[in-house]
């Protein structure tokens, strides 16, 4: 019974390692398995299992929500103000704005220029990332936020290509993620959008995917073995993106006429054409242009949802006992419409 | 995050300084999202709720003091006791149903390595589900939550081979019950 007992500790302790160094990426199962080769036939499937969690895509929250989850909470933390702060006179408040300003302006200068092409392994980047955080929050269109998500994937792709080359493959596998999933947030604000900025959106997108699957072939030859699954991986959803975009972009070009009708004389051809032209062009405030999302993400449907705040207190760690935030925990979101992630279709409705 | 680093920030959070309690949030919050996340199975809810427990912790972490528990583990506590709150808050309300969310797999038209791989996450956000919850707690918190051994431990006020022991019977009937879907 004991030696059983010690046994199953032994055991415990020998699965617990090899899970260890598998998250850490470590050790492969082969090696685990080749240090405890007693163990094979028991240790084989959880290890399996445990590989199979590492590997399961991590969730994500919605980059938009985590930023106004923070703004929120930094105000916060910087709203109750001593009393004694507040009885400060408003010339001597408007010389520390002046001031804090100026310095705000020449420190963030300094380190946003240093920081603007720094890359995954340098000190400065998450500055970089936080620009880019901020810049998302002040557009205020769908297309300001195509761009920027455009934008943000070009960046993420020079990066994973820089990283490949040094080298650095979990690096380079987590800016080819990101890249993704910048792309497919572009796709789906471009989606959101209509006339003439659309097409313009997704002539840019199919662009963008196009460099991507260049420099996904130029890459592949140098790229360490082990980066390898990842760009091939990266390539295959840049790939099913750009036949997307295509097929988009060309729904917003004119339509052929239908085969059915009888052949027409190219005078007869063009004078309906000019008579469709003028039918097409409403005056601009004709609304309706626009595909209301496929998700039906608005605003009022989200705001669907059962709310979580007020329940009384939350006991606390150690029993201590902390207060529910009342109405802090809003679902709402800077933005409306559904997120990504939240649907199907990466293109057509969400990424 | 280096343990002295983390242990300057908390202190300085502790005097309100805004810029540590911002790195602590950039730190945490996706893990803490991730594990109300697996534990409730609905994403508008895991928001609501993950800004909630920051809330908490912006409120109490003044009260925090190490005495041993990790500062994550005190985190991951919060969100545990946030989660409970939630389910008997959903518990008092018989006409909403707690289901597990699985819009984004069905009628999917994503690439198919995409498809594939939402498929994983929702087979494998399923099959945890069905685990003891102090099972479910050590899975998430390792795999998704990013904590030791030693955290965990510290978070169920366990002792480390218990947490082994747990691991390895989650380990094994996630073993059998994603076999049986596969």
């Amino acid at each position: 019974m004991n030696r059983k007992l010690g046994d199953e500790q032994k055991f415990n302790d020998v699965l617990a390692e090899c899970v260890e160094l598998i998250r850490e990426r470590k050790a492969t199962i082969e090696e685990c398995l080749e240090r405890y080769p007693d163990l094979k036939d028991k240790l084989e499937p959880l290890l399996g299992t445990a590989l199979l969690l590492q590997e399961t895509p991590q969730v994500e929250p919605r980059p938009e929500f985590k930023m106004a989850a923070r703004l929120r909470l930094m105000q916060e933390l910087g709203s109750p103000l001593p009393a004694v702060e507040r009885k400060v006179r408003p010339r001597r408040i408007l010389l520390r704005l002046a001031a804090a300003s100026l310095a705000l302006l020449l420190i963030f200068s300094g380190i946003a220029t240093a920081s603007t092409k720094r890359l995954p392994d340098s000190p400065l980047y998450p500055i970089k990332r936080a620009i880019e955080r901020v810049q998302l929050v002040t557009k205020s269109t769908d297309k300001s936020r195509a761009l920027a998500h455009l934008s943000f994937s070009e960046e993420r792709l020079e990066e994973a290509e820089a990283m490949v080359r040094a080298k650095e493959t979990r690096l380079a596998q987590k800016m080819l993620e990101e890249m993704n999933q910048e792309t497919e947030k572009a796709s789906w604000y471009a989606q959101r959008v209509s006339g003439k900025d659309k097409e313009m959106l997704l002539a840019k997108l199919v662009s963008l995917l196009e460099r991507q699957q260049a420099v996904f072939e130029r890459l592949f030859e140098q790229a360490p073995l082990e980066a390898r699954t990842a760009l091939e991986h990266a390539k295959e959803v840049s790939r099913q993106g750009l036949e997307q975009a295509k097929e988009a972009l060309e729904e917003t070009k004119p339509k052929v006429e239908p085969e059915k009708q009888s052949p027409k004389s190219p005078s007869e051809e063009y004078r309906e054409e000019r008579k469709e032209e003028r039918k097409e062009e409403p005056p601009p405030s004709t609304p309706g242009d626009a595909p209301a999302p496929e998700d039906g993400g608005s605003p009022a449907q989200e705001g669907g949802e059962t709310p979580t705040n007020g329940g009384e207190g939350t006991p606390g760690p150690e029993g201590e006992k902390t207060l529910d935030h009342e109405g802090g925990g809003s679902s709402s979101t800077p933005e409306g419409g559904k997120s990504p992630g939240d649907s199907p279709n990466f293109f057509k409705s969400w990424p | 995050m280096d343990e002295n680093k983390l242990e300057d920030l908390v202190e300085k959070a502790k005097q309100r300084d805004p810029e540590a309690f911002g790195e602590l949030y950039d730190h945490f919050f996706d893990r803490i999202y991730r594990y109300i996340l697996y534990r409730l199975g609905r994403e508008a809810d895991a928001e609501d709720l993950t800004e909630d427990v920051f809330v908490k912790v912006l409120q109490a972490i003044k009260r925090y003091e190490s005495r041993g528990i990790p500062f994550s583990a005190w985190l991951f506590r919060i969100a545990r006791n946030s989660v409970t709150d939630y389910f008997r808050r959903q518990a008092r309300k018989p006409e909403v149903v707690l289901k597990e969310e699985v819009p984004e797999i069905c009628e999917s038209e994503t690439p198919y390595k995409q498809y594939a791989a939402k498929m994983t996450q929702k087979q494998v956000r399923q099959a945890i589900t069905q685990l003891t919850i102090d099972q479910q707690n050590v899975i998430i918190l390792k795999f998704f939550g990013g904590l030791n051994n030693k955290e965990v431990a510290s978070f169920l006020g366990k002792t480390e081979e218990s947490v082994k022991a747990l691991q390895h019977r989650a380990l094994k009937s996630l073993n059998r019950i994603l076999k049986g879907k596969s």
